[in-house]
């Protein structure tokens, strides 16, 4: 039996992936590096901590990756204007699970706000603070 | 319901383009006659509030504690309807319209949805629950005057936030009555 595959776009490349593919697992596939903090492959979705939350063109809000399946026809951005927008980024700095070692929220903002999650689980080795 | 009185026919002329007919509402607040009422669609506020007001209204809220706050001088630009196909500002509600007249303090009142948002958020995803409780301290912060009153400007940030990112309706919706209160009554949030 032969899998659908779903075809859509990722941060400007086209890729095809097996239908109930996440956007998540689909950005890996592409190697777009999107950051997670309680996404975790041994356990269940949850989609809570929206760290790894993406623009799809046409929706209004900003859909977890790792909760969101790939549909057809999707454009996602993983690091556009709105994602990056100061919303954001206060968002990091209003994070109050964020470690005294990370960098604070206001250096270099959307640059901190992509890199502290990975900071995070590569020091700690935690996936559940959220 | 007027549909049953007049029928299909005249319920759908009633109202205006893209709201037709009319809707049942919850009038509250500073009003003499608080109840529920069946009211065509595409009033103004402007009418609305001579019809239910005391004389003295300063902001409606339209739709609750999820919904907008609109103040006076928006009044007779306001429309209340399904959103869409209606000229000036319209708001859709789901039947809840509060008055408050001047006596009335908007920090408080946003202090209240604000403490029953952060009550009634789940606690699953961050931005509802870790933006109920900084909104909420932050606006109490401003009033006690520990922080300075740009500091508005973040929490209305924050609440944008919440609005693109938060799992559900309601964290999604927190910034409407934040943002319509805090934008348009800002004065009273600081002093």
């Amino acid at each position: 039996m032969s899998e659908k595959m779903i075809n859509l776009v990722i941060d400007g490349n086209k890729t095809s992936v097996p239908e109930g593919t996440t956007l998540l697992e689909a950005a890996k596939a592409e190697n777009v590096k999107v950051p997670t903090l309680c996404h975790h492959d041994d356990l269940c979705i949850a989609g809570n901590c929206r760290v790894c939350v993406v623009e799809v063109d046409g929706w209004r809000v900003l859909p977890a990756a790792c909760a969101s399946p790939a549909m057809e026809g999707m454009v996602v951005y993983t690091n556009s204007p709105r994602y990056a927008a100061p919303g954001r980024t206060s968002w990091a700095s209003w994070y109050p699970s964020i470690p005294a070692s990370a960098p604070p929220a206001t250096a270099a903002p959307a640059a901190n706000f992509r890199t502290w999650p990975r900071n995070i689980i590569s020091t700690t080795r935690s996936t559940s603070i959220c | 319901m007027m549909i049953m009185r007049i029928g299909a026919e005249e319920f759908r002329a009633m109202g205006v383009e893209g709201s037709s007919g009319s809707k049942l509402f919850s009038v509250s607040g500073d009003t003499p006659k608080a109840g529920i009422y069946e009211i065509e669609m595409g009033m103004t506020l402007e009418d609305f509030v001579k019809e239910f007001g005391d004389g003295d209204a300063k902001a409606v809220q339209v739709g609750g504690a999820s919904g907008f706050c609109v103040p006076r001088k928006r009044f007779s630009e306001t429309h209340i309807g399904y959103q869409g196909g209606l000229k000036g500002f319209s708001l859709p509600t789901g039947g809840s319209m509060m008055i408050f007249n001047s006596s009335r303090s908007m920090y408080n009142v946003l202090h209240n949805y604000l403490d029953f948002f952060e009550e009634e958020s789940c606690g699953q995803c961050t931005p509802c629950r870790v933006g109920c409780q900084q909104l909420r301290k932050g606006i109490e912060a401003i009033k006690r005057g520990e922080k300075s009153h740009k500091y508005l400007n973040d929490l209305l940030r924050l609440s944008e936030t919440m609005n693109l990112t938060a799992k559900c309706g309601l964290g999604q919706s927190v910034a409407n009555s934040f943002s319509s209160i805090v934008e348009n009554f800002r004065e009273e949030m600081i002093y």
